[in-house]
């Protein structure tokens, strides 16, 4: 009964030190609060992240691989694959074509019936929408160009080319007003837009990725009939419907387009996601023994660029949570270990009376551990209220900038969320218990007996004539080394913050190094484009030389070739067929040997000199390893297209190519309109800022993380600072009160103050400065995004910008802090007993 | 310096509540230049909180306090900062020394804010610890610690020179010779004193005797002999 009486007494007791101490108990609660939030939020955020993508991939039924091949009129290979796949797989064939809508490249994918892979979902319809009947267009991009009525797709006719001097004969059958539109260079077809709708495979709103638009294959043949009543005679018509079924075995002859068949894709739809590398083995394999191979690529889900972008994010939203919140809890542990001390510190006496009345040891360590225990659980649970709730908030806002996700709901982390308390608790109680163990081990006498100081003077500071900032230095400079391990803290503390402020700046400067360096090395050109139907090279030069103002065009060629390593398993890798001596590609390196980025030497395990085995064009080849070269983006392998193992140079045809333009002439921007308007051959065209944009696009996750640590360093920055002032502040209020009676200055005592706190900042600081780099390094190592390779840097304005964030934060509060001197009641504060 | 004089003072806790305490009530007397003065009064009597009010550290609720021709009891924030460090050197019962400076740098630290103080090292030698001062307050015995705020006190050279129980936290011995010091000062240096004290027998030393009891002054006397602190038994 007695025993619950004074832990009940003991308990009172806290609650009261609580209502003194509480801005310094807030510290506690703030720091702790802090950090959880932060953990559990960026955890809450990763899952609600990942349940967006998930049920984006759900609802649109995301495909296993994609198949796609030359244009085809018939089903055997949609036949022959279906026997590759189990009973329970699925596979839909369509016609994907580029195009032109509201001025801007787009994927038309045409397919006999609503596809259920990769299908519309969050389709908002009207009633003319059905199964055979549908024209969906993306819900942004129709928003964005405000596409809900009829609308225009123009498409190449490249592919008619080669019937030219047929289609030619068609003039005799031109209607008045109309014109042989089969023998122009595009076709521009309408349809009545019935629909919009969100797609998967067109998730990301990268300014770089063309939108896609759905439409049945009725609606594509009734546009066409449209487009030949109104330009030629009933005539020319029936010639047209014949030239179609007969020469290129599409339609019956007479405009009935029911068994049409036109198809180039295959999407493939596996119920075991994991089996689509064996799968895709399997088609590449069928495809190969086929008399005439009409595969073009076979790509899994995993190897789409969408996916990969997004998979990143994901993958980094999950990363994020433990390396940056792990340097918070440091810092909360710091500050809930320094508050504790300095609490019992100042409490010492009172340890020992208590010991010297007789109560017992554990009720002294249960009396300190239930208070940090009750603040650090009051923190707690604020970031845990606080956290899931407003952090996938904030970075939702962002996500929904870059990618189309289904509408996000509230996520707690069970899991982390109670680990986070138990961990806290746990944390609170050993601190506590190390803390108070050392005054109650002492004897009660020793504890009721104030403790010397435990340094010796030293030389340099036992000047004759010595001014009083000279002595405010000097005091402070001793309160650092008397309390050794509180200024340790205070440096541990400020460290964090700091090498959080470089770490998360470092990161922004590692992106823009990695893309500066980029577009020196590999990109220096003010187009970059990509065309759908490769090209010789002398063609792809003089297709594109003749627009005004460009000075320079060099094409090279963009594929993928599996390479190995002696017996070691291939790996498929982006490689680039480049000219010699190219004026974008920087990279030198003799014809016979190949250049390697250092991301894919890694991968491949090879050194300058080791040899790669691959096969292009037919050519079993075996190269050496000439260059291993550095690359943020640009991860390839480099072949010169003179190279002596590619016996038939002459078949080398080109989809992409460089372009340089004279700055006086043509604004890159201005190129860019004109060879886009021009055309329908192009797949992409990006000027340099585009590819800034598209990188920035790609690295935004982790971004976005580091935009949210930075803040929440500064938060945890003003927390420690206060905390540690405050403490500062109490700790010397006796001496703040005789320096007033003495007859100092609110300013002097402030600058005293100040002094102290300030030195130990710039300790911490610098050494923040300093821990900043490796902390980097280990959060971009932990953070590997797979196309990339970081080529780590931190500006000097990063280090400035760290140094005067802390420093500033620091002088405010201390110098805010210490003006409260004023308010120091001298009668009070120096009537206590020493 | 103008003479000193406290003129109806009070100082009241609380006012106007249930708990409402008159700590001064209608304190009134002179100060006499260049000399000793004794406040007499038992624990809780008032006699700290007019040191207080004396010392610019804290202010009456009414009254005047005249320095001269200045009231100090209408002094400012600022003006009653410059009037402890210009005219006021304070000594306490419980030192109050700054723990991370040495004695001499205590001393150091109260001349370093007036414009004419005295010889730190001077200062040291009157009160005895020329060969101390390198020494931190935690190193010194209580007699030692409390000549060294003596010390601090005097190197600002004051108008005037108070003192709340300097010998509560010592021994006999070691008071008398803290008593024979502050009475030095007054005697030999001509500075005003004033000591506020419960132990009678110090009062022997001072040339007025203030007494006061709850909170107002019953006897305020002129001591024509005043003894030498080394003749008082303690």
């Amino acid at each position: 009964m007695k025993n619950t009486k004074s832990i009940r007494l003991l308990f009172k007791m806290g609650l009261r030190k609580i209502k003194e101490n509480i801005l310094q108990f807030l510290a506690i609660i703030a720091i702790g609060a802090i950090a959880v939030t932060l953990f559990v939020g960026l955890q809450s955020n990763a899952y609600v992240f990942e349940k967006q993508v998930n049920t984006a991939y759900k609802d649109g039924n995301l495909s296993s691989l994609w198949v796609t091949t030359n244009i085809t009129n018939n089903d055997n290979d949609k036949t022959e694959l279906q026997k590759l796949i189990g009973q329970e797989d699925s596979i839909e064939s369509r016609l994907l074509v580029p195009g032109k809508l509201a001025n801007n490249n787009v994927y038309i994918a045409v397919s006999d019936k609503l596809p259920t892979i990769n299908s519309p979902y969050n389709v908002t319809k009207s009633d003319s929408a059905t199964e055979t009947n549908f024209a969906y267009i993306d819900n942004n991009y129709a928003n964005l160009y405000k596409l809900d009525k009829d609308f225009d797709i123009i498409f190449s006719l490249s592919a008619l080319a080669p019937y030219k001097s047929y289609i030619s004969l068609l003039d005799a059958f031109v209607k008045q007003g109309g014109k042989n539109v089969l023998s122009q260079d595009d076709a521009t077809l309408t349809f009545t837009c019935n629909g919009h709708m969100n797609l998967a495979e067109n998730i990301e709103k990268s300014l770089y990725s063309s939108s896609y638009v759905l439409i049945s294959k009725d609606n594509v043949f009734n546009a066409l009939k449209k487009l030949l009543n109104d330009n030629y005679t009933n005539w020319g018509i029936t010639i047209i419907y014949q030239f179609l079924h007969s020469v290129l075995n599409i339609g019956d002859g007479t405009g009935n387009f029911t068994d049409a068949k036109l198809y180039n894709q295959y999407l493939i739809k596996l119920k075991d996601n994991s089996l689509s590398s064996q799968t895709k083995e399997k088609i590449r394999n069928y495809f190969s023994s086929k008399a005439s191979n009409n595969l073009i690529i076979c790509t899994t889900y995993e190897q789409m660029p969408f996916y990969i972008t997004l998979n990143n994010d994901v993958t980094q939203a999950r990363q994020f949570t433990y390396v940056f919140p792990f340097v918070f809890f440091l810092v909360a542990i710091l500050v809930i270990l320094t508050t504790i001390s300095q609490m019992v510190y100042k409490e010492r006496t009172q340890i020992g009376a208590m010991k010297s009345i007789g109560v017992p040891n554990y009720q002294v360590y249960g009396h300190y551990i239930i208070l940090t225990n009750l603040l650090v659980f009051i923190g707690t649970l604020i970031g845990e209220i606080v956290g899931p709730l407003l952090i996938p908030k904030i970075l939702g806002k962002k996500y929904e900038i870059i990618y189309t996700l289904p509408a996000s709901s509230y996520n707690f982390p069970i899991l982390e969320g109670l680990l986070t308390l138990v961990f806290f608790l746990g944390v609170g109680t050993l601190v506590t218990y190390l803390v108070t163990r050392r005054e109650i081990t002492r004897k009660p006498v020793e504890s009721l007996r104030p403790l010397p100081p435990r340094f010796k003077l030293s030389s340099a500071f036992n000047k004759d004539k010595e001014k009083v900032t000279f002595l405010s230095l000097k005091m402070a400079i001793r309160n650092i080394r008397f309390n050794k391990v509180k200024s340790l803290m205070v440096v541990l503390g400020v460290l964090g913050c700091t090498s959080l402020l470089v770490c998360g700046y470092g990161i922004e400067d590692t992106i823009v190094h990695g893309i500066d360096h980029d577009i020196a090395y590999f990109n220096n050109c003010d187009i970059l484009l990509t065309i759908n139907n490769p090209k010789k090279e002398s063609e792809i030069i003089s297709s594109f030389s003749s627009y005004q103002g460009v000075s320079k065009v060099e094409p090279f060629n963009s594929t993928v070739i599996t390479y190995n390593k002696d017996n070691e398993p291939g790996i498929e890798l982006a490689s680039y067929i480049v000219v010699p001596n190219s004026s974008f590609y920087k990279v030198q390196f003799s014809p016979d040997t190949v250049a390697v980025s250092v991301k894919q030497a890694n991968k491949l395990n090879v050194k300058v000199g080791d040899y790669l085995n691959f096969t292009y064009l037919n050519n079993k080849v075996r190269a050496k390893v000439g260059v291993i070269y550095e690359a943020f983006f640009y991860n390839n392998i480099l072949i010169r297209n003179d190279a002596p193992f590619i016996s038939n140079k002459e078949s080398i045809t080109y989809t992409s190519c460089y372009i340089d333009s004279n700055v006086e002439e043509i604004t890159p921007e201005t190129l860019k309109k004109n060879i886009s308007q021009g055309r329908n051959d192009i797949t992409s065209i990006s000027t340099q800022q585009d590819f800034r944009e598209r990188i920035n696009s790609v690295m935004s996750g982790i971004l976005v993380m580091t935009t949210a640590v930075k803040v929440f360093a500064i938060l945890l920055a003003i927390v420690v600072l206060f905390n540690l002032a405050l403490m500062n502040f109490k700790d010397r209020s006796r001496d703040i009160a005789t320096l007033k009676v003495l007859g100092f200055s609110t300013l002097e005592i402030s600058l005293s103050l100040v002094f102290e706190t300030m030195t130990l900042t710039l300790f911490g600081v610098i050494l923040g400065l300093g821990v900043g780099y490796p902390f980097l390094l280990l959060v971009l190592n932990t953070n590997i995004v797979e196309i990339v390779q970081y080529l780590v840097m931190i500006k000097p304005l990063t280090f400035v910008i760290s140094f005067a964030l802390t420093f500033v934060v620091a002088f405010i509060i201390n110098f805010l802090l210490s003006l409260k001197s004023r308010g120091v009641n001298m009668v009070e504060s120096l009537k206590s007993v020493e | 310096m103008g003479k000193i004089k406290i003129n109806h003072i009070f100082k009241i806790y609380n006012q106007g509540q249930d708990n409402e305490v008159v700590a001064l009530n209608d304190v009134s007397f002179e100060l006499d230049e260049g000399k000793l003065t004794i406040i007499l009064g038992a624990s809780g009597a008032g006699k700290s909180t007019l040191l207080n009010i004396l010392g610019g550290m804290d202010n009456a609720t009414s009254g005047e306090f005249l320095l001269g021709d200045k009231d100090v009891a209408k002094y400012s924030f600022k003006e009653l900062s410059n009037y402890r460090r210009n005219d006021i050197g304070f000594i306490f019962q419980f030192y109050n020394l700054l723990p991370n400076l040495t004695a001499k740098e205590n001393i150091d630290l109260s001349a370093s804010i007036v414009s004419s103080p005295l010889n730190t090292d001077e200062v040291l030698k009157l009160v005895g610890l020329e060969k101390r001062g390198n020494n931190f307050p935690s190193q010194l015995s209580g007699g030692e610690q409390q000549r060294v705020a003596i010390a601090r006190a005097i190197v600002k050279n004051p108008t005037l020179l108070l003192c709340d129980e300097p010998t509560g936290a010592l021994d006999s011995k070691t008071g008398a010779s803290i008593i024979k010091l502050l009475y030095d000062v007054a005697n030999v240096h001509n500075r005003t004193v004033v000591i506020v004290t419960h132990n009678s027998e110090i009062a022997k030393c001072g040339q007025r005797i203030i007494r006061i009891a709850d909170g107002q002054i019953v006897e305020n006397t002129i001591n024509e002999h005043p003894l030498d602190p080394s003749e008082v038994k303690w």
